[in-house]
């Protein structure tokens, strides 16, 4: 353009509407032709025959996702269950290299293996250990909550950073560290703005609803999710199927032996309502597997179940172990939160048991992180505290007697 | 009116009708036997008086049951109402204002903040060694946490008070500072686990079931203290009811008197707040119920009637909130807030000359 002809266009807001327009359908014109070459020449290695994963994982206690798999990509789906509403969110997990299929169009694609992963609860961290793969989590939550030393190491380092340092979710940094994926917890109702704004960025949110499955084996299957992103199949079978052996020798264990069944409390006094785990939910169905008496075993609830305090407290008199009161620590910090507690045959007997045997002073707990990949030490550590002659040898990991 | 400001305070004055009180303390003794017999456990009538009695219960769950948790719910929930309508009375008459009620000066904000502090911000590592070395634990750090909040923010309305003689001016700057509180939560709940604000939400929404024998005995000497003071300030609270020229031309020391007030005021509405959570509605609700049930504005007989009924009240609602026969709870903040507010509109439509009583 000459001198000339850039004064004259200054001059005539006319002429500059004309090369606005000009310019805007030079540029439509050049994306659509590139779009229908796309398949042919963007992907030169690309073989529309060959079965990118020969490996498949098949889902066998999850109820909160499923994989289908095709030649070149992969579907995954994410259940979440809210009453007896069932909400489905697909993304389209497409080899690198490959085309995307152009029949599934509106749904997310994520290039896998995925690289560059945001991993935002503890539960994600123990099974990218467990995949070992921590070299493709760039973001966690916050460092606090981690008992994994090697995940601590990397941030250290500065090669995992922290995303979430203070209460909010620093979208900035998120997309700074280039990440590919977001894996998130999906509660109930969450219409999380935060997780809009990264999804509008292009960056597709997976929302992990693994505390919702009903049992601990359906807990650790979210491991085969974080595989299949990975394209880690093979490596995610051979590990969970060892799982899964050792998880069934211990039922089988309880199953033969003729063991009498104790009775059995949960929760804590909150206020006036005490909350007990519901009778379909996971916490109950592993106390369920190491035989156990429980008040409220005919209950619906998946999670927990709200009762008022002296319900519970007529069967507390009476029952022989109490698991998991709330966040106490000690027989003291029992009496602490109300002395009638000293009333408890749990109490006299010293049969109260909580999930603080690896939790660490920041206030994390290695239960929600290594815990959810190892549910035969869960269960064997449950059935340890209920029949200690069957497992005369183990020693408690996750859970711990108050003293 | 039935002023006699000049009477002294002997129960048998002018003051004081018997027949109201009568029909109150049935009724109030109706209600705590009745949230003594209701419950989710099914415990036969015979049973519960049995055990009221002393004797020997046949199921020694069912005992304990009545008497560790039925019993001190109940009297907590009479103390509770009782404290909570009298400070509303003396907040309703100090500011001359039917909306005035025991949380109006920020006293019950500024539990909120105490117990905040514990709950929320002792969630990182340093803080909860440092309480754990003081050897405090539990619900009895939940009710020092709540008495030091509203203490420091009482601290502050009393020292504004010595400078501000405006009542309403006062009633601004209470409401204000309740604010400021609030606002110092909600950081403290943005930058807070899920767990911790669980923790803290549940106690917004109050109990009266979480106060156990022992604490029961502290409570009760403070409710009783604050309770006879306000017997002692009947004569001051009705002379404010004149007006201030009015009340100081009788001779009566304003700024002393409301200094007075502020501090009783605070002694109930505090230590409430602190053992059962931040109770609302009762204290607005029932001095209105009581000047409309007595029609009088004479608060040696307000004050005791008010006892009553304010007792009664949270000992209707403690039974409404424990949903009898279910096995579930609901929370006693809904309740009040629920029987309050159509009382309280109940009364507005009915005595259209509110503004007489002020």
């Amino acid at each position: 353009m000459t001198m000339e002809t850039k004064r004259f266009l200054r001059k005539s807001p006319s002429m500059n509407h004309v090369k606005i327009i000009f310019l805007s359908l030079a540029l439509l014109q050049l994306s659509c032709s590139q779009k229908s070459k796309e398949d042919q020449s963007n992907f030169p290695d690309f073989d529309a025959t060959r079965d990118y994963f020969p490996s498949k994982v098949e889902i066998g206690h999850s109820i909160g996702f499923d994989v289908v798999y095709h030649k070149n990509y992969k579907e995954l789906h994410l259940f979440r269950h809210y009453n007896d509403v069932v909400d489905t969110v697909s993304f389209l997990l497409v080899q690198r290299g490959t085309p995307p299929p152009s029949n599934k169009k509106g749904l997310s694609v994520i290039q896998i293996p995925a690289k560059r992963i945001v991993a935002m609860s503890t539960t994600h961290l123990g099974m990218f250990e467990m995949m070992e793969s921590l070299e493709y989590v760039v973001g966690i939550e916050s460092k606090q909550y981690v008992s994994s030393e090697k995940v601590k190491a990397l941030v250290d380092k500065g090669e995992i950073l922290e995303m979430e340092p203070a209460g909010a979710l620093n979208i900035e940094s998120v997309i700074a560290a280039q990440t590919e994926v977001l894996i998130g917890v999906g509660y109930p109702n969450s219409q999380n703005d935060e997780h809009q704004q990264l999804v509008s960025a292009g960056i597709p949110v997976l929302l992990n609803s693994d505390w919702q499955e009903l049992n601990l084996l359906g807990r650790a299957e979210w491991v085969k999710m974080i595989a299949v992103l990975l394209n880690k199949e093979e490596e995610v079978i051979r590990k969970f199927n060892q799982i899964e052996e050792e998880f069934n020798e211990i039922i089988e264990v309880v199953a033969k032996s003729d063991v009498a069944k104790p009775l059995v409390i949960t929760g804590v006094a909150m206020g006036d309502a005490w909350h007990v785990s519901g009778g379909k939910s996971f916490a109950f169905n592993a106390m369920q597997l190491a035989k156990v008496n429980y008040p409220w075993k005919g209950d619906n609830s998946t999670g927990s179940l709200k009762l008022d305090f002296e319900t519970v407290y007529e069967f507390g008199l009476k029952a022989d172990f109490w698991i998991a009161p709330g966040s106490a620590r000690t027989l003291e910090g029992i009496l602490e939160r109300d002395t009638r507690y000293q009333d408890f045959l749990s109490y006299k007997n010293k049969a109260i048991y909580n999930i603080i045997g690896r939790d660490t002073e920041g206030g994390g707990n290695d239960y929600y992180e290594s815990g959810i990949i190892n549910p035969h030490i869960v269960l064997r550590d449950i059935i340890k505290i209920f029949h200690p002659a069957l497992f005369p040898d183990h020693q408690l990991v996750y859970y711990k007697q108050l003293k | 009116m039935d002023m006699k400001p000049n009477s002294g305070m002997s129960h048998n004055g002018t003051g004081m009708r018997w027949q109201p009180i009568l029909i109150l303390s049935t009724v109030l003794i109706g209600l705590f036997i009745l949230d003594l017999l209701l419950g989710s456990v099914k415990i036969p009538i015979a049973e519960v008086f049995n055990t009221l009695l002393g004797n020997a219960n046949s199921n020694e769950a069912w005992s304990a049951i009545i008497l560790k948790i039925r019993l001190p719910r109940a009297i907590t929930a009479i103390l509770a109402g009782a404290a909570l309508s009298i400070g509303g009375l003396q907040m309703q008459t100090l500011f001359r204002n039917p909306l005035a009620g025991p949380s109006i000066l920020g006293i019950t904000a500024g539990s909120s903040l105490g117990v905040a502090a514990v709950m929320l911000v002792a969630g990182s590592a340093t803080t909860a060694f440092t309480i754990r070395q003081l050897g405090l634990g539990g619900s009895w750090l939940i009710i020092i946490a709540a008495t030091i909040g509203a203490a420091l923010v009482l601290l502050l309305i009393l020292g504004i008070s010595f400078k501000i003689r405006d009542n309403v001016v006062m009633l601004i700057v209470g409401i204000m500072v309740a604010n400021i509180t609030i606002a110092i939560v909600s950081i403290w709940q943005y930058f807070s686990d899920p767990e911790q604000m669980q923790e803290y939400i549940l106690w917004t929404f109050g109990s009266l079931g979480g106060v156990t024998n022992e604490q029961l005995k502290i409570l009760s000497l403070i409710v009783g203290i604050g309770i006879v003071s306000t017997f002692f300030l009947s004569k001051t609270l009705n002379a404010l009811l004149l007006g201030e020229n009015y009340a100081q031309s009788m001779g009566l020391n304003i700024r002393r008197s409301r200094i007075l007030i502020i501090i009783v005021t605070s002694l109930l509405a505090g230590s409430i707040t602190g053992f059962c959570g931040p109770i609302g509605f009762v204290g607005i609700a029932v001095p209105h119920l009581t000047r409309s049930f007595l029609n009088t504005s004479d608060h040696k007989a307000l004050i005791p009637n008010c006892v009553l009924i304010g007792a009664s009240l949270m000992l209707l609602c403690d039974i409404i909130s424990q949903v009898p026969g279910s096995q579930t709870v609901l929370p006693i903040n809904a309740i009040t807030a629920m029987i309050g507010s159509p009382i309280v509109i109940w009364i507005i439509v009915k005595r259209r000359n509110l503004k007489a009583s002020f």
